[in-house]
């Protein structure tokens, strides 16, 4: 398998010293999450991480289960191209919109914030993504590829899904990224009714987007499931919010 | 089956006679869950956003005279055409498609986006919203004249001259939205598109999901029909601003900026 992008191989990385403390859990009901299971990839360990969330989690590409859950997470491995392809096969495309206009949260995960973006160049072909932001996904420019490990982020001011975990580190597995700003479109065209997205960068070789928050929509590069407490609270935030 | 002279699949030779195209191409876009023109049409309801004209009276229409830049007009001239020269008794109606047009602007009053409206000759519906005032205008057209390019993109011509026109006249990024939704077995169904102008070109086409999310609620019960633009608190119509009117309330602004 070529995997351009995406866990292949989960790099048996160190993982950071710091330990983030994790909040009590408050009683009450549990919010649903569907996981879309659309074939891509291991889906277990983002069901595992959101059940210890607080989430009750139904891995499913049903689309009135889809419809129906308080959040949904679009997970995604290996290469863009096929995962585009995996996702348009479920219609998740649809799913993933419908659920926007009535402003129902979704989050990607690693290729699940990619194919949110224009478009994907691999090996030099195009892939349209589902646009939710402006941008192209393409080979990171650093000088060892793939990015495997645990890297810092930096968190703009007003985020929710980092909110207690701004100077943690978190784990990536990826070979591509959106190496420019989707922030900057909107912002470049003066004033508009639109809000342009919150973005997090982190780096290797280059400034990479390692996350995006804009509204109902929120979508990481790095794995929160495989991201320690930090990434455990990560995901707690998201649930927290639905 | 016979083929009038000029037919333009006289140029295909291989065109299989019992192929039909569809006058109304609209049927054939806006499908999401599984509710298709076909499905529609079988039980008896008609295609998203495409109504027979004998049917053309708005579930909640606006006040009468209330709405004179859009709906009332429309009505006016739409309906009470086709009540004069309707269709013969058992001829079969000509179907409407309508759309909803609501442009998101950064324009924070009604009342000013109204002024530049009118000021501009556009006229439009205008509405308050707490994300910025939106223009509203609704659209009725023959599905006869609904040309390829508007039943693909979604958005008819009017909707599209006023998006662009308001990028120009608000000097800023505008967002159109332009739904045709109808009820199908209960459901409401149909599509919602939108385009981004920014000085009076198309800048982008966003999914209309997100959009959808960011604007106030108000746009999405504009679009999916809940409710019509007369009936929001706070609308003004930019054709019961008279120009003088908007003149001196811009030339105030000014004489105060220059007082400054």
């Amino acid at each position: 398998m070529t995997a351009a992008t995406g866990a292949n191989e989960p790099a048996r990385a160190t993982q950071p010293a710091r330990a983030t403390e994790l909040p009590v859990e408050t009683p009450g009901p549990r919010p649903s999450v569907v996981v879309l299971d659309y074939g891509s990839g291991n889906t277990h360990s983002a069901v595992r991480a959101l059940e210890r969330a607080g989430a009750d989690v139904t891995l499913t590409s049903s689309p009135r289960a889809v419809a129906a859950a308080d959040g949904l997470v679009v997970p995604g491995v290996g290469a863009f191209r096929a995962v585009m392809e995996q996702l348009l096969a479920v219609r998740g495309d649809q799913l993933i919109e419908r659920r926007l206009a009535g402003g129902r949260p979704v989050l990607g995960i690693c290729v699940g914030l990619q194919i949110l973006f224009t478009e994907g160049v691999e090996h030099g072909e195009r892939t349209d993504g589902l646009g939710q932001w402006p941008g192209s996904v393409d080979r990171l420019d650093a000088p060892i590829v793939p990015h495997m490990g645990w890297s810092p982020v930096r968190v703009p001011e007003g985020s929710v899904l980092f909110e207690g975990v701004e100077h943690e580190r978190f784990y990536f597995v990826h070979s591509y990224g959106v190496q420019t700003d989707p922030a900057a479109a909107l912002a470049a065209a003066g004033e508009t009714p639109l809000s342009p997205p919150l973005v997090t960068w982190a780096e290797h070789g280059s400034p990479f987007v390692a996350a995006v928050e804009n509204g109902p929509l929120s979508a990481t590069q790095f794995h929160p499931e495989k991201s320690g407490d930090a990434g455990a609270r990560l995901l707690r935030n998201w649930v927290q919010a639905l | 089956m016979t083929r009038e002279p000029g037919d333009p699949r006289d140029d295909l030779p291989d065109w299989p006679d019992d192929v039909v195209i569809p006058d109304d191409l609209s049927a054939l876009l806006g499908d999401t869950e599984g509710t298709t023109a076909d499905q529609a049409s079988a039980a008896g309801s008609p295609p998203a956003g495409v109504e027979p004209r004998a049917a053309s009276a708005p579930a909640a229409a606006p006040s009468e005279g209330a709405d004179a830049a859009g709906r009332a007009d429309l009505r006016d001239g739409g309906t009470a055409a086709a009540a004069d020269a309707g269709p013969a008794e058992g001829e079969a109606a000509d179907p409407i498609v309508r759309t909803t047009a609501v442009v998101l602007t950064s324009v924070r009053q009604a009342k000013v986006l109204a002024g530049v409206l009118a000021l501009t000759g556009i006229e439009a519906a205008v509405v308050p919203s707490a994300r910025g005032a939106l223009a509203v205008r609704y659209v009725e057209q023959a599905a006869a004249d609904v040309d390829p390019a508007e039943a693909l993109s979604g958005i008819p011509r009017e909707a599209e001259a006023l998006g662009a026109a308001l990028s120009v006249a608000t000097r800023s990024e505008v967002v159109l939205l332009a739904a045709r939704v109808d009820e199908v077995d209960g459901e409401i169904a149909g599509q919602v598109k939108a385009r981004r102008y920014r000085g009076g070109q198309v800048a982008d086409e966003p999914p209309p999901g997100l959009v959808l999310a960011q604007a106030d609620q108000v746009a999405e019960r504009l679009l999916i029909g809940l409710v019509q633009a007369p009936e929001v608190p706070g609308y003004v119509s930019s054709a019961d601003l008279a120009k003088p009117a908007g003149r001196s309330f811009f030339g105030r602004r000014r004489k105060g900026g220059d007082d400054a």
